[in-house]
């Protein structure tokens, strides 16, 4: 089970806060952005700006932690926003903290395996259709070489990926620490 | 805005396959290569190169100073081969340029700097990142005298993607609104180019973080998406992104929902597939989940089934 932490400790809401803090609730982000206009009642990108003003404890109701995973991260919103407020920002960065913090059960399972990807392969997706690669003529690997693989490794591993998927690991699977 | 004369015509380019080309459309690398050399370009690949970071990011996981290294990375790999990056992917495209404008104001910069150096890779941050739609428009005299196939019969319905169009609106080649050159490119080849209500849409992304965990929510959009193509009588999608074109494209795996489905190609098979290039051993189509039914190509595909899964090729 998650050990839940405390979400938005006061510098992550007024990083958030700032961030917004021009917004007008104009709405023209809700008029374009997908997840609003197909989920209607349970996602809204003005409502989330609205959120991030009033610096909302979003652990407070299970919807409003819902919210930031919706987003299709389409930049429909900053594009019209006309105070050019980057709400993606705010999203990936909500993102962050709901992870870290534990409350984010579903989303660490659905990701585990691609992250672990990244920093054991380099690349987020393993490449594939191996048998097609060799049919026209590509090489069959498109594996990254050991030498280059090793300081891509260090480089993540110097600004704290690593570290990151092993706390995350242990917040979501109970202190178990897969090393590979 | 981007103005036409910033691409590149000729000389090296360094195309970044990242990892969705790499993982399910072989055809992509392959055609981009073969049809940047055709156009009189030298382009160049290194599987040197590593993820660029946005799925990472955009999940939650990858702090922007990941993304930074990571571009790092990949400039410095870049670099040895040309300072003109070219982008299969919209949303490799975005990572590069979301780094760039912002690594001047970054406080990340010196520990990512740091890191970098501390194995010797100093990357000049100084290079320029085009994307493949934009260098095939740009060579699009090329490619109609090259020209062995028509589009025409062909009703394209163009999509251009989000991270494209929206993530870095100012670097659009054309109107960020409306960009319209792969419009001019399509119809320059033959094909008749269909204006549809939902062209702004996203796609509906089927590999983000929102789509994993709502399915639901990601199919509608794709729906919507689809329907109102079909509608303004598209019979082909063309996509600049392989993970819009994997959403259209898994589509037909679906038996409740294969009849919404539309045959989509990437800006890159497209070119191919106009100049002639043999559509199983070089533009993979077998490949792709939804069969290209095109009647230019009609022969190649009348066993689509066999050659999906037994491999067999038609003489």
């Amino acid at each position: 089970m998650a050990s839940k932490g405390k979400l938005l400790q006061n510098k992550e809401s007024a990083e958030l806060f700032n961030l917004v803090k021009v917004c007008l609730q104009c709405g023209l982000c809700a008029s374009v952005c997908p997840p609003t206009r197909f989920l209607l009642k349970d996602f809204n990108a003005r409502l989330l700006s609205l959120k991030m003003l009033r610096k909302e404890n979003l652990s407070s109701s299970k919807g409003s932690l819902e919210l930031a995973w919706k987003c299709f991260l389409c930049f429909d919103c900053s594009k019209l926003c006309p105070h050019n407020i980057p709400l993606p920002e705010v999203v990936i960065k909500l993102r962050m903290s709901l992870l870290a913090e534990g409350f984010a059960d579903k989303i660490y399972m659905l990701m585990e395996e691609s992250m672990k990807n990244l920093l054991n392969t380099g690349l987020i997706l393993p490449f594939g259709r191996i048998n097609i690669r060799r049919f026209i003529g590509l090489p069959p690997s498109a594996e990254i070489p050991k030498e280059s693989l090793g300081k891509i490794k260090d480089i993540l591993r110097q600004l704290g990926f690593e570290e990151l998927l092993s706390r995350l690991s242990s917040t979501y699977k109970g202190g178990v620490n897969e090393k590979r | 805005m981007k103005n036409v004369d910033e691409i590149p015509d000729k000389g090296s380019l360094f195309v970044f396959l990242g990892c969705q080309a790499k993982s399910r459309y072989p055809g992509i690398e392959y055609s981009t290569l073969k049809a940047l050399k055709n156009l009189g370009y030298t382009p160049y690949t290194s599987y040197e190169e590593a993820c660029c970071g946005s799925f990472a990011n955009f999940s939650g996981f990858a702090d922007f100073k990941i993304l930074i290294a990571l571009a790092g990375w990949n400039i410095w790999v870049a670099e040895k081969y040309s300072k003109n990056i070219v982008t299969v992917c919209d949303t490799c495209y975005g990572a590069f340029l979301r780094v760039l404008k912002n690594i001047k104001e970054n406080q990340s910069m010196l520990e990512v700097e740091k890191a970098l150096g501390s194995l010797n890779i100093k990357p000049d941050w100084n290079v320029n990142i085009f994307h493949v739609a934009e260098v095939f428009y740009r060579a699009k005299d090329k490619i109609l005298e090259q020209q062995k196939i028509s589009l025409e019969g062909v009703k394209v319905a163009v999509h251009y993607g989000c991270h494209y169009m929206k993530s870095s609106p100012e670097k659009v080649l054309g109107n960020s609104e409306d960009p319209g050159f792969l419009e001019e490119l399509v119809s320059k080849l033959g094909g008749e180019v269909v204006e549809y209500g939902e062209k702004h849409l996203c796609c509906g992304v089927k590999l983000n973080i929102s789509s994993l965990k709502n399915p639901k929510l990601s199919t509608n959009v794709t729906k919507a998406k689809l329907k109102s193509m079909k509608e303004a009588g598209a019979n082909l999608i063309v996509v600049t992104c392989p993970a819009c074109l994997y959403t259209f494209d898994e589509f037909a795996r679906n038996e409740k929902l294969k009849k919404f489905s539309l045959p989509v190609l990437h800006i890159s098979e497209l070119v191919g597939l106009v100049l002639g290039f043999d559509v199983l051993k070089e533009l993979a189509l077998q490949s792709h989940f939804t069969p290209i039914t095109l009647p230019q190509i009609e022969d190649y595909l009348k066993n689509w089934r066999m050659i999906r899964f037994k491999g067999k090729v038609l003489t």
